[in-house]
């Protein structure tokens, strides 16, 4: 997949993804990648950064969780989050209507 | 945690580590990441991988540890220090305006100014007011010249306090007097009443508040990045073609003696046909990132 392509969808990615559950870096990479039959191949020096910083705007927040025997640091999505993503999804959907209306003229 | 001890995982956590500014910062983030090593050990030990391959494998799959710590910068936080620097200096016009006003309406709305005496305790505040302002303007200007920059920055230099601890004492003699003539004329023209010690307050608080956020480190803009052509130091660029050698120093004098000084010869020289010099403050967390981009491009 081209990167200039993946770039500025990364964000709405993760947020879709944690809006279905909390879940934890290794976790996210491995699904983004099982999900989309490995077009999307997350590096970890691009994931836990963005995860950082989404932290930091506060769309998503962190807590460390120990149930299964080991401590790890889990993600979860804030309602300012879910808001943003709403926000991203209809910006995508415009723009991917947009792009094939005009691919297909 | 089980395969902290293993010197390949520490050395690789160390590197992270080197790059990010705050230890409490890069413990958080050496813990999040030894986990997600671990699950990577674990996945290629189920396919069959020994423990020691399987270590490998999964430090070749996370990728270079310098360029990982570096990924966690903060540019944009940087930009917006920007307005942060902005607000400074409008608190410090109005700190100086709230100085000139409690010096003028101090004696119950009535105008005290009737002798050079009585003028004292307000310019010595003003002088204190002003001082924070130019000089916190001096770090700032240098500084917001890059902030604006298209391109992202290759590696921003973290700002290193080069004061000496005997510079603090200078600072703290050089103002002492200022502040006890003010507090001594003010109060004696004034009286001590709750009026007074209110009226001071939140003069106080914001010149106060000022200077330690214009000299912590925290909060400090970078004055110098790498970027692709070379170094932008102090809002100037200074090309790698242009630098014909460089040394490393540690900085003994400094507050913290782990950080180091860079120094930097131009082929250029001065009118007394010396090189021309630039010396930097590195952090020490920064020194080796740093120079892997000097031998590469010098």
């Amino acid at each position: 997949m081209n990167k200039e392509l993946l770039k500025g969808t990364t964000e709405v990615m993760v947020l879709k993804m944690l809006a279905r559950e909390p879940m934890y870096g290794y976790g996210m990479i491995k699904n983004f990648d099982i999900m989309s039959k490995g077009t999307f191949k997350f590096k970890e020096g691009t994931l836990y950064p963005l995860l950082h910083s989404l932290e930091r705007k506060k769309y998503i927040e962190s807590f460390w969780d120990a149930s299964d025997g080991r401590k790890r640091k889990y993600y979860r999505i804030t309602d300012e989050g879910t808001k943003q993503l709403e926000v991203k999804k209809s910006e995508w959907l415009e723009f991917s209507q947009a792009l094939n209306g005009l691919l297909e003229f | 945690m089980m395969y902290l001890k293993d010197k390949r995982i520490q050395s690789f956590l160390t590197h992270v580590e080197q790059q990010i500014f705050t230890e409490h910062s890069a413990d958080l983030i050496k813990e999040e990441l030894l986990d997600h090593i671990e699950c990577l050990i674990e996945d290629y030990k189920e396919s069959d991988l020994s423990e020691d391959e399987a270590i490998s494998k999964a430090l070749l799959q996370m990728g270079d540890p310098r360029e990982i710590g570096y990924s966690f910068t903060d540019y944009d936080a940087m930009k917006k220090r920007k307005y942060t620097m902005i607000g400074f200096k409008i608190s410090s016009l109005l700190a100086i305006v709230m100085t000139l006003l409690i010096g003028i309406f101090s004696s119950s709305g009535q105008m005290v100014i009737e002798d050079v005496t009585s003028m004292i305790p307000m310019m010595a505040n003003f002088l204190n007011v002003w001082i924070i302002i130019t000089t916190g303007s001096m770090i700032m200007g240098y500084s917001m010249k890059f902030i604006d920059l298209d391109t992202t920055p290759y590696l921003i230099l973290w700002p290193v306090k080069e004061r000496f601890k005997w510079e603090y004492w200078a600072i703290a003699l050089f103002f002492l007097p200022i502040v006890v003539i003010f507090f001594f004329i003010y109060f004696y023209e004034e009286g001590i009443s709750t009026f007074t010690i209110t009226a001071l307050w939140p003069m106080l608080t914001i010149s106060y508040s000022i200077w330690a956020l214009v000299f912590s480190e925290k909060f400090r803009i970078p004055k110098c990045i790498v970027v692709n052509e070379g170094f932008i130091i102090k809002g100037r660029f200074i090309s790698w073609t242009s630098i014909s050698s460089y040394t490393w120093s540690k900085d003994f004098l400094a507050k913290n003696q782990e950080h180091y000084k860079l120094t930097l010869k131009s082929f250029q020289t001065t009118n007394n046909q010396q090189p021309l010099k630039r010396v930097i403050g590195i952090h020490k967390r920064q020194q080796a990132h740093l120079q892997a981009f000097l031998r590469e491009r010098v």
